[in-house]
């Protein structure tokens, strides 16, 4: 035979964001975090890993413009990164997107993320966690988060910012300026006297020109589930939760017939769940996910992801659930979180 | 006082070797991270891998509802043994070899099971080659046909010599070093399951 061609491109495989979510998952029930035993072993990797990580801080300030957090903080966040997409994420899931060279220091202080927005633009889709402040601090404005998505854009003097879904807090650091509420839709601007910038400041609250998301004045969407399947993922992806959900939403509800539809039923309770704090929405999905793939390979996930949800929506029938998983899946790759769930 | 926390890490995008041009920290950064129990290194390694992984998966169980447990049982070695991992930037093709032999084995163990009864044998009608395009050129189809429906008549480490072969493209030294074997052997395994390709693409007998 002829030197082989490689002919393995022509093989199509769905390598959607959703299928990785939903292997890290599992991966991560079946694996913990490898911390060293011996004293001089953990040592030494700590020391390795700290260098690691101040080397990459140093680079990433120097080519991205995320500078160091200051050294007084007691800073412990982390800002990863999805790879596919360049979008930053902190431990809890919150995400920020940097434009316009932005620069980002960031910092979490106890029970508070602070984020000081350098220059450029940054928007900003926050998880909402229950005692938790998420804070950006910009020209003259602080930004006080409740689980949203918005974007921040400083200038030389001013501070704009533009709110896309839920609503934040604005106040002056110098209490110059009452603390405003800016709700979705809306955006706000501090613009500054031109004769005495340090005392004259104008306000401006605005309702936002029509939002280039698809979700609000353009419900135009593709028809076959294929293409529904990619806008909901790059919605997820440019955090734009909301509208990936419609979208799941519409593949399950309309191509009920469709194997994806199974997975988009799925992908739409984690969402529900995870991002868009809604439980009992997310109870539905995974009911749903497991009426349209019962056998499927990801039911053991909805099974578990269901007790989750119930618990959190504070449902009595999270014990059923629990034990029904546990009997169903008795070795199952999340049998130590499902078995620690509906205990009260 | 509190007790100290651990230091702020920031990681952003940026095209460095190691990773893909998608932009973020070295593959070498993450697994040191991920070696000092750093829960988000894991997670990126995983994320960033997961669709060649996947990908790697189906083409050598010839089944894409099977990639996912293979996919699963590939991460999860290599991120239990990290340590063990000599370059912190060759990952991938780490992770590569670990899916190669998690795939061997797992196909060993099919036909083990089969050899006792005990597994179910496909006929031509289970064989479904739907993933292949249908932009793939007839000559491409064809072949690819006929390797995934003969997969399952050859021994295990023929069968995934086959698909390392012909649809990955890989050398004979390739082959060798992803199956943990000499050369010679690697060669000898080539050539087998070439004529086996060669005679079900002739239409000819066994």
């Amino acid at each position: 035979m002829n030197a082989p061609r490689k002919l393995g491109q022509w093989i199509e495989t769905d390598t959607s964001d959703v299928r990785a979510t939903l292997l890290w998952d599992r991966v991560r029930a079946k694996t913990k975090p490898v911390r060293h035993g011996s004293s001089r072993r953990w040592a030494a990797g700590a020391f390795v890993g700290v260098a690691a990580a101040a080397a990459i801080a140093f680079f990433v300030a120097r080519r991205t413009g995320m500078d160091h957090v200051s050294p007084n903080a007691q800073a412990s966040t982390f800002i990863g990164v999805y790879d596919d997409t360049g979008a930053m994420m902190l431990a809890d899931g919150s995400r920020v997107r940097l434009r316009d060279s932005a620069n980002v220091r960031v910092e979490h202080v106890g029970d508070r993320i602070e984020l000081t927005l350098v220059r450029g633009t940054a928007e900003f889709d926050v998880v909402h966690v229950p005692g938790r402040q998420f804070l950006v601090h910009a020209e003259r404005a602080d930004i006080v988060d409740v689980g949203t998505r918005f974007v921040v854009t400083r200038e030389a003097s001013s501070t704009r910012v533009e709110v896309r879904e839920g609503s934040v807090e604005v106040r002056d650091p110098r209490g110059a300026l009452p603390t405003r509420t800016i709700a979705a839709g809306e955006s706000w601007s501090n613009g500054v006297g031109a004769e005495s910038p340090s005392t004259s400041t104008m306000e401006t609250i605005a309702p936002l020109p029509t939002m280039t998301t698809t979700s609000a004045a353009a419900p135009r969407q593709p028809a076959s589930p294929k293409a529904l399947l990619e806008a909901a993922d790059a919605a997820r992806v440019a955090g734009r939760s909301r509208e990936a959900a419609a979208l799941l939403d519409e593949v399950r509800r309309h191509h009920r017939s469709d194997p994806r539809a199974g997975l988009a039923a799925f992908q739409l309770g984690r969402l529900r769940l995870d991002t868009l704090n809604d439980a009992a929405g997310a109870v539905e999905a995974f009911d749903d996910t497991i009426a349209l793939a019962p056998n499927a390979s990801f039911r053991e996930d909805a099974e578990a992801r269901r007790v989750d949800a119930l618990e959190r929506a504070r449902d009595p029938r999270c014990r059923e659930a629990k034990d029904a998983y546990l009997a169903r899946y008795p070795r199952g790759v999340h049998v130590a979180e499902v078995t620690a769930r509906c205990e009260r | 006082m509190g007790k100290s926390r651990p230091a702020l890490r920031v990681v952003a995008p940026s095209p460095e070797r190691g990773h893909s041009s998608t932009g973020g920290p070295s593959d070498a950064a993450l697994v040191v991270a991920a070696r000092a129990g750093e829960d988000w290194a894991r997670e990126a390694l995983c994320r960033r891998h997961a669709p060649a992984v996947i990908k790697l998966s189906h083409r050598l169980l010839g089944r894409d509802d099977e990639a996912d447990d293979l996919a699963q049982e590939a991460f999860t070695h290599a991120l239990s043994s990290l340590d063990r991992l000599a370059d912190p930037q060759a990952f991938a093709a780490w992770m590569r070899t670990i899916v190669v032999r998690t795939a061997h084995k797992i196909v060993r163990r099919r036909v083990l099971m089969r050899k006792f009864g005990l597994g179910p044998r496909k006929t031509e009608s289970d064989i479904d080659t739907d993933f292949i395009s249908r932009e793939a050129p007839p000559d491409v189809h064809a072949e690819l046909h006929a390797i995934y429906t003969l997969l399952d008549e050859l021994p295990a480490r023929e069968r995934i010599a086959l698909v390392l072969r012909r649809v990955e493209g890989m050398s004979h030294e390739d082959i060798a070093e992803q199956l943990g074997v000499s050369l010679s052997t690697a060669k000898r395994l080539a050539a087998s399951s070439d004529e086996a390709l060669a005679r079900a693409l002739s239409g000819g007998e066994k």
